[in-house]
């Protein structure tokens, strides 16, 4: 969640998870099994603990998973959650493999 | 308060349900810093009201290193003084996040309710629904009933319900830190939880420059004594209990940290279920978070197996009991397995020997410090919103540098002489 | 504040109206936040039912934003495009983005054959593809035009050249961000505003760069047309994305420069029915009433952020996260009107605004419910996002009239 938290400040410049492009799903607390979810321009990436999956953004609900070539070209940015850019705009790179009091996350 | 604070007080009267914002004056937080420094005077303000106070350190909920900690401010039911117990796990976080650094509960409810605050608002509301559910169902309700998952809980079971002496505020579905019995003030109260969301945002006042130094600490802490270990046995090796790791290793799943905290603190051993599971077990409750190391142990000793000793401390999180007192007083009472250990929730009677002599919480262990200079510690960790087992652990959050990471939050100009003084006001 | 250079706008506004009816998107919210910025406070949010009972009548702009230009076309209908028509042809100013520029462009599909106002092509159609290029540009097909279908070879940044003395903030050349909007042919029928020039690092090619180039580059993206004593002026980029300074200083010149100078003094927004007001700590108490509401609704909401579903209502697709996009829209001005609680605001508006919130609330914890049992929300999502439109548009409504008149007293108070 460090994660969330660092993205956060790269967006807002100031403390907040609301804008994030990376979160960290908790909800499944009971069960101890959690995922780290990354927004990208056209994809979701969703990290597991058994492995990775990669989802279309904007697939519809059954078809969640297939191949979806083709989003909605006219689509309006939502401006909430940025899609993640590696934080182009940092010389060190992104924030939050920085911050990952873990070091879970790695960039090839 | 501009910095790093959501600039809110809520003072919550159960009895008149009247609630009142407050702002978090920054003369206050100049003399006081955070954290326990201002729960007490917040405290010392209501105390004629019996209040119970929750608040954040001043650091919780920011990039620094380990910023987990919220706590609890209240007279214990067990020592009859004023004593501190920590909130980890994200609860902290959250109740920053949920739009009050502090929350003063003062005053009886003629009924049972329960506090939801959410993106600065507070709302008392009727928990009919839910008094007399244990600590687990009462969780699921309200994140059923607010549709959140991510809603964290402070809830009391039914020991809080009947006003044990060694009920404890759990946190969601695990226990707490709580030593010092809030669960029967929340009992007394008619309590039954405060379940926090929100959405808020924290400005920095030299926000680069407070980054730049989070990370160096982060750098510096994630290189120490604790670098390549991780995990709850961890913490007893440190304090002797070596054969622990072969007890309960056959049931480790994974490790959990608090927010932003290097070292994960927490366990989680599954019960009903193949520990080497990676995917989601399809098995509703497979296991269990392990956050109290004494609580552990305190069953090792009593002989049991370490699934029996798991399976009993999910039961007492259930219950909402300090599975220290059930082992210590079990033990007493020659109880060894777990069907009467269990038995003895309800009407729990006796007198600790470990109860913590000072403010903090004995939940954290002292790790062979003397007993002077873990007080201290405790209350930067209390004051600045630091994990406590985690400041132990790492004496790279110094002092100086946590001073000076509050004054790049904050431009407030901490000093160690203000930092002395805050705690020789809590420590008196 | 944007350094528009004629600041009178601020003391004597003009009535400005933003479609939010059947077929608009999310982007109209964008217009709000750029004009807000502005200091334009005398902002109106109208639908078909409005424009069809004259509501065009006091506004002397009207701007028509991104979304389903099939389904704002229906929605309006031919009694609804002579409503415009009169509305322009009697001197108001159009500005339409994206779809808004669509609309009133020449076409023979139904209900936009309605509008018919603009004599121009566009490039982004199929019927001007060979059969090889058609073969290629069917996988970036956005709608269906009959036989045809209308295609985008780009998303996200364009650069656009300024033409015939036009400029934006100074500059003859800027960026401007094109999701979806026409590419525009010369013709007699308007005046060439500005052209695609060419593209930057940011920009996202939906389809080889050469063909891309082929289809945009030197066609117009920006024309004005004369319609009566009024003019339209279409956009295919969007101009009014929060993030193009440039892009919304423009719109605010043209805004301003079409006013022809007429001051338009604030008209009183209240009756002398004061009951219908409430201000003070009655006006505390009913905005934090919807801070609550918003709030539940807000934190259910977020937790959809991490589904990859999206609901297909109409003709476009919208996701779960588009929900927290308009709740906190709203939830940031929020803030605003606390710091306002002097001035009256309206009371009923504030108060259905409570209702809606509470519902937005139920629907979206049970669009939860069923997408975790593997359900089809659509139904249900369509009704929310009616909602969430409703809400907002209320909401602006009176934060921009509460606005309106703290100007107004502080200028008496002058």
């Amino acid at each position: 969640m460090a994660c969330e938290m660092a993205c956060g400040y790269h967006r807002d410049d100031g403390f907040a998870l609301l804008s994030a492009c990376i979160m960290v799903t908790r909800g499944r607390e009971k069960k101890d099994y959690s995922a780290v979810v990354l927004k990208e321009e056209e994809n979701i990436v969703i990290a597991r603990p058994e492995g990775l999956e990669i989802r279309r953004i904007g697939a519809v609900g059954e078809e969640a998973g297939a191949d979806q070539s083709k989003g909605d070209a006219s689509a309006k940015p939502l401006l909430l959650r940025e899609p993640c850019d590696l934080c182009s705009d940092r010389e060190e790179g992104p924030l939050c493999l920085q911050f990952c009091p873990v070091n879970a996350i790695s960039m090839d | 308060m501009e910095y790093l604070s959501t600039n809110k007080i809520a003072i919550i009267d159960l009895a008149t349900s009247k609630i009142t914002d407050r702002e978090l004056d920054e003369d206050l937080v100049k003399g006081k810093i955070g954290g326990a420094g201002i729960t007490m005077a917040l405290y010392e303000e209501y105390q004629n009201e019996d209040p119970i106070v929750l608040g954040t350190g001043l650091l919780t909920g920011t990039l620094a290193p380990a910023s987990a900690l919220g706590m609890i401010t209240a007279k214990s039911p067990l020592t009859g003084k004023v004593g501190h117990a920590p909130l980890t796990l994200y609860a902290g976080l959250e109740l920053k996040y949920s739009g009050f650094d502090y929350v003063v509960i003062k005053g009886k409810s003629p009924k049972p309710v329960y506090l939801w605050i959410h993106d600065g608002v507070a709302d008392i509301s009727d928990a009919k629904e839910i008094w007399g559910k244990d600590v687990w169902a009462s969780t699921d309700t309200i994140r059923e009933l607010m549709g959140d998952s991510l809603i964290q809980v402070f809830a009391i079971g039914k020991a809080g319900e009947s006003e044990s002496d060694f009920a404890q505020v759990c946190i969601n579905y695990w226990a707490s830190g709580d030593r010092w019995g809030f669960g029967k003030l929340f009992g007394e109260k008619k309590l039954k939880l405060v379940a926090l969301r929100g959405m808020s945002l924290l400005e920095v006042a030299d926000a680069e420059g407070f980054v730049k130094q989070c990370k160096e600490l982060l750098s510096a802490a994630k290189g120490g004594a604790f670098a390549d270990k991780k995990g709850i046995e961890e913490i007893p090796v440190a304090i002797g209990e070596e054969d622990i790791r072969e007890w309960i290793c056959p049931l480790v799943h994974r490790h959990q940290s608090c927010f932003n905290t290097p070292y994960p603190t927490n366990t989680f051993v599954f019960l009903d279920e193949d520990p080497k599971l990676l995917m989601e077990s399809e098995k509703k409750e497979p296991g269990f978070l392990i956050t109290d190391v004494y609580g552990l142990l305190g069953f090792k000793k009593l002989g049991l197996s370490a699934a029996d000793a798991c399976a009993l401390l999910r039961e007492c999180a259930k219950y909402g009991i300090d599975a220290v007192a059930v082992a210590e007083l079990g033990q007493k009472a020659g109880k060894k397995k777990p069907d009467e250990i269990k038995k003895s929730f309800s009407g729990l009677k006796g007198t600790l020997e470990n109860i913590g002599k000072g403010m903090f919480s004995p939940w954290c262990p002292h790790f062979g410090l003397p007993a002077n200079e873990w007080e201290r510690r405790q209350a930067v960790a209390y004051i600045f919103g630091i994990h406590p087992i985690f400041a132990l652990m790492s004496p790279e959050l110094s002092e100086e540098k946590l001073i000076e990471l509050a004054n790049l939050g904050t431009g407030l100009g901490f000093t160690s002489e203000i930092l002395d003084k805050v705690i020789a006001d809590i420590s008196k | 504040m944007f350094p528009i250079s004629n600041r009178d706008h601020l003391l004597h506004p003009p009535p400005i109206g933003i479609y939010t009816g059947s077929g608009a998107s999310h982007s109209w919210l964008w217009f709000v936040e750029i004009l807000d910025r502005m200091g334009f406070c005398n902002l109106h949010f109208v639908d078909e039912r409005e424009i069809l009972s004259n509501g065009l009548d006091p506004l002397n702009v009207l701007l028509m934003s991104g979304g389903d230009t099939f389904a704002i076309a229906e929605g309006l209908g031919a009694e609804g495009s002579g409503k415009l028509r009169n509305f322009i042809e009697g001197g108001g100013l159009y500005i339409g983005t994206c779809a808004g520029a669509y609309l009133p462009l020449r076409s023979s599909m139904d209900f936009l054959n309605q509008f018919n106002f603009i004599n121009v092509k566009i490039s982004n159609i199929s019927r001007r593809l060979s059969e090889l290029e058609r073969h290629s540009f069917e996988k970036v097909a956005c709608s269906v035009y009959g036989c045809d279908f209308v295609f985008h070879v780009v998303r996200e940044e364009v650069v656009l050249e300024m033409v015939n003395g036009y400029q934006a903030d100074g500059k003859k050349e800027i960026i401007a961000p094109l999701y979806g909007g026409p590419s525009m042919l010369p013709s007699e029928d308007i005046e060439p505003i500005a052209i695609y020039k060419g593209f930057t690092k940011k920009t996202k090619f939906l389809v080889e760069e050469e063909l891309a180039e082929k289809t945009l580059i030197g066609n117009i993206a920006v024309a004005k047309k004369s319609m009566g004593k009024g003019h339209l002026y279409i956009f295919g980029p969007h101009f009014e994305h929060p993030h193009y300074p440039s892009c919304n200083l423009f719109l605010g010149e043209i805004i301003l420069k079409e006013q022809n100078g007429k001051p338009f003094p604030i008209q009183k927004d209240f009756s002398g029915d004061s009951q219908n007001r409430v201000k003070g700590e009655a006006l505390r108490g009913l905005l934090k009433d919807l801070k609550r509401e918003l709030s539940n609704s807000r934190i259910m909401a977020s937790g959809m952020d991490d589904f990859s579903v999206s609901w297909l209502i109409g003709n476009k697709y919208y996701e779960p996260e588009k929900i927290s996009v308009f709740i906190n829209t709203v939830w940031d001005k929020l803030k605003d009107l606390e710091s306002m609680l002097d001035l009256g605001v309206d009371k009923n508006l504030l108060l259905r605004c409570v209702e809606i919130s509470k519902e937005i609330a139920k629907d979206i914890k049970t669009i939860k419910s069923e997408m975790g049992n593997q359900g089809n929300a659509t139904l249900l999502a369509s009704k929310l996002f009616l909602n969430l439109k409703t809400l907002s548009s209320n909401f602006f409504t009176f934060y921009f009239r509460a606005k309106r008149n703290r100007i107004q007293t502080q200028s008496l108070g002058e």
